[in-house]
């Protein structure tokens, strides 16, 4: 695989054809694809062969949904095995999961739980971290939450709490600018403080997606809802932050309301763009 | 186990007063929870209507999704893989009082439920007619194996025809619910997910291999089932449909 992942894409089923089909030219010649692995913990099937045929043409990133790293219970072995039976079959070029949790006792939870940065979250999550890195045999990036809910026990700014984490445990991190924005917004803070923090040297890849108003709240209440194009603002911030760090392999996701695959490669070649110019005056 | 967690997992359930200490509360907070409730939710039933889509096109999707509803809080799940969630469905259909009047629904979960686990199942070559001439007429003589795809069933009522005609829709498909046996084959021998009506001749064969009896055995379970029966037509017609594991031939001849 000689293709340097630039500018990515959230791989859907529906596209999995078109997505095999892509020519590697213009701003499409770094596309790299990103799957959820519990999407593909499974014993065979045509899943696994569509997988595997994207896999011999483009990158691959794995970005887990299922770890449920700030959980308060050690990570499931079970699930850590089958995710690095993907990682060994499939050796994508980066693998990561959240600062969430989902899971307690014999409930999944299909989405991601905040906890407060507090001392005792600090070390429950440096610990579930260092023990998946270990058992997964790869370094993880952690992708920063979105946050709804202002919460009494924060020790930490998010910046600080995701540097500490990774200074104890080696991981890097998975930058979510949707979700810098939809928190900032929802929080009451600076979205570009935010982004002007964080140290580039532990950035190893970026998020984009789109959000909306909340129904009953309107604008006071964004969410992370994954079912709309890149909003400008998040565009806007995308660019000042590889404009300070450099470029980053750049994922655009959409999970909902899932356009035709021109529409997603659209966005893809759009952040493509913002990656190249940084590249040629860095 | 943290307080926090515990408190914020009771709130989930709609409980709020442990969360509360926890937080910092404004007027968005309830709506904030709500975001967390109706997120967990809506995941686990969008991933059971995608793993029943049968019963959802019978019933209409809101009808589905307001029993979906109640589903879930019963039986959340424990696994992270939602393309598996929900085994539990088709046997909490049956119990489930606003379904009554609709007895095909619980059999159409049932086999919705098999079609996942084909398409799920791990994957493995089917015995072909080159794999049976080689053996010959050994292959009597061993024991039988299905390929891992393959759920087999036999229903008093005409519930594989009215799920076929929904899952795999064609101009003459027979729509009509009656007291009559039918038996079905769901199976993926290569990358597609196959469906298709079995008679009591090969129900009966399959059946015995499903047990693991030998060929021979099997065989003569089809032709008590259908005295008459061709039975090397019927053993050659279910080889092509790809039912059998070949591995009963790597692991009789090393």
């Amino acid at each position: 695989m000689s293709i340097s992942p630039t500018a990515g894409l959230g791989l859907k089923p529906q596209h999995y054809a078109q997505a095999e089909a892509c020519p590697a030219v213009g701003a499409q010649d770094g596309l790299w694809f990103e799957v959820h692995p519990e999407n593909y913990m499974v014993a065979g099937g045509p899943r696994l062969g569509w997988l595997e045929r994207i896999r011999e043409r483009r990158p691959l990133s794995l970005h887990g949904v299922g770890l449920s790293l700030a959980g308060d219970e050690r990570p499931d072995r079970a699930h850590l095995a089958r995710f690095r039976a993907l990682i060994d079959r499939f050796e994508p070029f980066v693998v990561s999961e959240h600062l969430a949790w989902s899971r307690r006792g014999n409930v999944y939870h299909p989405d991601l739980l905040p906890v407060p940065r507090s001392r005792e979250m600090l070390t429950l999550v440096c610990d579930h971290i260092e023990e998946s890195q270990e058992q997964l045999g790869r370094r993880l990036l952690i992708e920063n939450p979105t946050a709804y809910l202002p919460m009494a026990g924060h020790e930490w700014d998010e910046v600080d709490f995701l540097v500490e984490i990774a200074r104890r445990t080696g991981c890097g991190l998975l930058v979510d600018v949707n979700n810098v924005h939809v928190s900032a917004a929802n929080m009451g803070l600076s979205a570009e403080a935010w982004l002007d923090a964080v140290p580039g040297e532990l950035v190893g890849e970026i998020h984009l997606a789109g959000h909306r108003p909340d129904p009953v709240w309107g604008e006071a209440l964004l969410i992370d809802s994954h079912d709309a194009p890149v909003a400008e603002a998040v565009w806007r911030l995308h660019q000042r932050l590889v404009d300070r760090i450099g470029a980053r392999p750049t994922l655009v996701e959409r999970d909902g309301e899932v356009p035709e695959f021109s529409e997603l490669l659209a966005e893809q070649a759009r952040a493509a763009q913002a990656l190249a110019a940084v590249e040629t005056h860095a | 186990m943290t307080a926090f967690h515990l408190a914020f997992e009771t709130a989930l359930d709609g409980r709020f007063d442990d969360l509360w200490p926890h937080l910092a509360p404004d007027d968005r907070t309830l709506g904030a929870i709500a975001v967390y409730r109706n997120t967990a939710t809506k995941g686990r039933i969008d991933a059971l209507e995608a793993n029943y889509p049968t019963v959802s096109q019978m019933v209409g999707g809101e009808w589905f999704r307001a029993a979906a509803r109640e589903f879930v809080e019963e039986q959340p799940g424990d696994d992270p893989v939602l393309a598996a969630y929900g085994p539990g469905f088709p046997d909490w259909l049956a119990r489930f009082e606003p379904a009554r009047d609709m007895p095909y629904l619980a059999p159409a979960a049932r086999l919705d439920r098999a079609w996942t686990e084909a398409h799920l199942a791990e994957d493995a070559r089917p015995l072909d007619a080159r794999d049976a001439a080689a053996v010959g007429l050994a292959l009597t003589g061993l024991p039988a194996r299905l390929h891992p795809s393959v759920r087999l069933f036999w229903f008093d009522w005409t519930a594989p025809s009215l799920w076929l005609a929904h899952r795999y829709p064609t101009s003459d498909a027979d729509l009509s619910w009656r007291a009559e046996p039918e038996g079905l084959l769901i199976h993926r021998p290569g990358s597609e997910v196959r469906a298709r009506r079995l008679t009591r001749a090969e129900w009966a064969l399959l059946d015995a291999c499903r047990k693991g009896r030998a060929f021979g055995v099997a065989a003569l379970n089809a032709q008590s089932a259908q005295p008459g029966l061709d039975v090397p037509a019927l053993f050659a017609g279910l080889i092509a449909l790809g039912v059998f594991d070949s591995t009963i031939i790597t692991s009789s001849n090393p």
